[in-house]
């Protein structure tokens, strides 16, 4: 590869980082009397700063063989000594192995001589890297396979990721003014919350705690921008909290209890202070209290018409069961005579598989490939031809196109009275930021 | 520099998070504009260290809850591991005393920690003038003042809208923070000498309670 190939990968692969979305500030932030010097901007939960290719290259010199060689060993350990870590074990196996490695950083070069700033972009890099390979083990939903198996903490996982959903059929049908979410624009507002909910369900698109992360805080960055509009955003947690719990209960995101429970079992303590905490925590809250939703807590301060609607959505869910029923019987029978999925399969989305390629060439280096829980052949010959036919650069291209597309789509749908073209070009100046585009395009 | 968890807690029209984005907003200090969102502000003063005239830089992160009574179930979440917290009534509305009230109940019951800081904080007096006609003053100061004695806690009366008294809770939360603390700041400053960097963060918030069991290969 060119050295200008190589560079235009770089840059490619960096538009893939999420957090490299947020790395401009806002417009807000630039009229701040900002008075920045690295001392305060090191202490920011935020690093604008992210670039995991620069870490497998520093990973594949000379001088970082210990380091290789500490965190294979870890691997190979974490995968052949038990087949199944309780989660609790593999929260505190995780997080002691990097406690050890990001002090070993400073014993080996090239890590020892890094500033502060990339620093902790290697650090980033070896929390991406081990749970990406440990991913399939760790994440709840990739092991359900063996629920019967599992231990408290997996099985709580999932068994909430069900009541969640459950929950959120239930409760789809309510009405802002049911859960004293401000009254905005009507039909707006049901626009915006999918795309916070859109937002959100990215979440499901990383395995990496950190990009998972910042999934959560770009949703609730949507959300913000719509009180922002409407001038309410000096009201807080009173008008973002019952924000954040419409979103979930319009957007029926994937196994997001799961989610929320990997954040916080392995992203390095150290990494989730102060805005993070306060936004994941935010997270739990509303899910908990959509989990802990009932009917007649509800009914006691809505209007008279919530019997009705809850009735004609009960029935709803009723039909949909019927009508679905069937086609359930068979897939439920199918599951159990032929192979279950890759769990990767269920989680691999194509935002990732950059990423991935890239981890996987660089991390040849840790062959053999441990074992999945319940291995099989033609999933492993799958994966590895997928990988090795994988043109990283065209990918990249190609991932980026369709998600800039879906993103003008998106957004031409919240605003349809606009040219297509002036969103483009919002975005384009934004570089499809989606939530710094929505305040452009709302300022309009 | 010394960082300290607040949480916000009031009923939702007492105007609790319009205090903070006051005093956020019209701080001297230089403060740097939070990412997402006004439910998570931050903000830095200064507090006097008595013997020597030397200052301390405390940051304060403020955790907003949302006020209305259907979400008060979540408030624990919130208020775990805070150092300080803020419960906010409005001086013309009798029953959102109350419900201040039932909040530093709970605090005192659920968090248990002799050391947590609670300020009482009655919003709004631009409303009230006492010689007016339409003076809308439904709490009077020396009621909420006894009751905050009573309870050990910090008061104020402030306005949000006006900037009054704003500045002078959170200055006062420090200095309590910093009296009570001043054992853990002190250890803290002598883990610090020695160091090249002055401004090492030290979190005194406690230890967060899901330990992971321990086990090894």
């Amino acid at each position: 590869m060119t050295e200008s190939q190589a560079n235009q990968q770089e840059e490619v692969l960096r538009q893939f980082d999420p957090l490299h979305q947020r790395a401009i500030p806002d417009k807000d932030a630039q009229l701040a009397p900002v008075k920045k010097d690295d001392e305060k901007a090191e202490e920011d939960d935020e690093e604008p700063f992210y670039d995991f290719q620069k870490f497998a290259k520093q990973l594949q010199s000379p001088e970082a063989e210990p380091i290789v060689k500490y965190t294979k060993s870890f691997l190979r350990n974490f995968h052949t000594q038990r087949v199944l870590w309780a989660a609790a074990e593999q929260q505190k196996l995780v997080n002691d192995f990097k406690v050890f490695i990001y002090a070993k950083f400073l014993e080996y070069e090239p890590f020892k001589s890094l500033d502060k700033r990339n620093l902790r972009n290697a650090q980033e890099g070896m929390e991406k890297l081990v749970m990406g390979k440990l991913y399939n083990r760790c994440f709840s939903p990739c092991l359900k396979r063996l629920e019967n198996d599992l231990d408290e903490g997996h099985k709580t996982d999932l068994q909430n990721d069900r009541l969640l959903q459950e929950k959120v059929r239930e409760f789809a049908f309510v009405e802002p003014r049911d859960l004293d979410v401000p009254s905005l624009l009507a039909e707006r507002l049901s626009k915006f919350v999918k795309l916070s909910g859109e937002e959100l369900d990215k979440i499901n698109r990383f395995k990496a705690p950190r990009d998972k992360m910042i999934c959560v805080l770009n949703s609730c960055k949507v959300i913000f921008a719509i009180l922002r509009h409407h001038k309410l955003e000096d009201k807080g947690a009173d008008s973002f909290i019952p924000l954040l719990i419409f979103t979930i209960l319009k957007g029926d995101i994937r196994v997001l209890v799961s989610n929320v429970r990997y954040i916080e079992r392995f992203r390095y303590e150290e990494f989730i202070r102060g805005e993070a905490s306060y936004y994941l925590n935010s997270l739990e809250a509303a899910i908990n209290y959509i989990m802990t939703l009932e009917k007649d807590a509800l009914a006691a301060t809505a209007d008279e018409t919530f019997e009705n609607r809850y009735q004609d959505n009960q029935q709803r869910i009723q039909q949909t069961q019927e009508a679905t029923g069937s086609e359930e019987a068979v897939t439920a029978h199918k599951s159990t005579t032929t192979q279950s999925p890759l769990p990767s399969e269920y989680i691999l989305h194509p935002l990732d598989e950059v990423t991935h390629a890239v981890i996987h060439k660089f991390n040849e280096l840790f062959a053999p490939a441990p074992a999945q829980p319940q291995p099989s052949q033609s999933q492993h010959d799958q994966h590895a031809i997928s990988a090795d036919t994988l043109d990283v650069d065209t990918l990249a291209r190609k991932i980026e196109q369709q998600e800039h597309a879906s993103t003008l789509d998106t957004l031409q749908s919240m605003f349809p009275e606009m040219d297509r073209e002036v969103i483009e070009d919002v975005c384009i100046a934004k570089k499809y930021r989606v939530g710094a585009s929505v305040d452009v395009l709302l300022s309009l | 520099m010394f960082q300290f968890k607040l949480v916000l807690l009031g009923d939702s029209s007492v105007g609790k998070s319009s205090i903070v984005y006051r005093f956020v907003k019209n701080s001297f200090d230089e403060f740097r504009e939070s990412t997402i969102g006004a439910a998570f502000l931050s903000q830095t003063i200064k507090v006097k260290e008595s013997d020597d005239g030397e200052e301390t830089v405390i940051k304060f992160e403020i955790w907003d809850t949302a006020g209305q009574e259907r979400y008060k179930s979540l408030a624990p979440m919130y208020y775990r591991n805070a150092n300080a917290a803020l419960v906010v009534y409005d001086v013309t509305q009798q029953d959102s005393l109350v419900k201040a009230q039932s909040w530093v109940n709970e605090l005192k019951n659920k968090v248990g920690d002799d050391d947590l800081v609670i300020c009482l904080v009655g919003n709004k007096v631009d409303l009230c003038d006492e010689d007016a006609e339409d003076n809308k003053r439904a709490v009077g100061t020396e009621e909420a003042r006894s009751y905050a004695n009573e309870q050990n806690l910090l008061f104020y009366e402030v306005s949000a809208k006006t900037g009054l008294n704003v500045q002078q809770i959170f200055q006062s939360i420090g200095e309590k923070l910093f009296e009570t603390k001043s054992e853990e700041i002190a250890a803290a400053k002598n883990r610090q000498i020695g160091s090249s960097n002055d401004h090492v963060n030290v979190q005194l918030q406690r230890a967060s309670t899901n330990d992971p069991t321990s086990c090894c290969f």
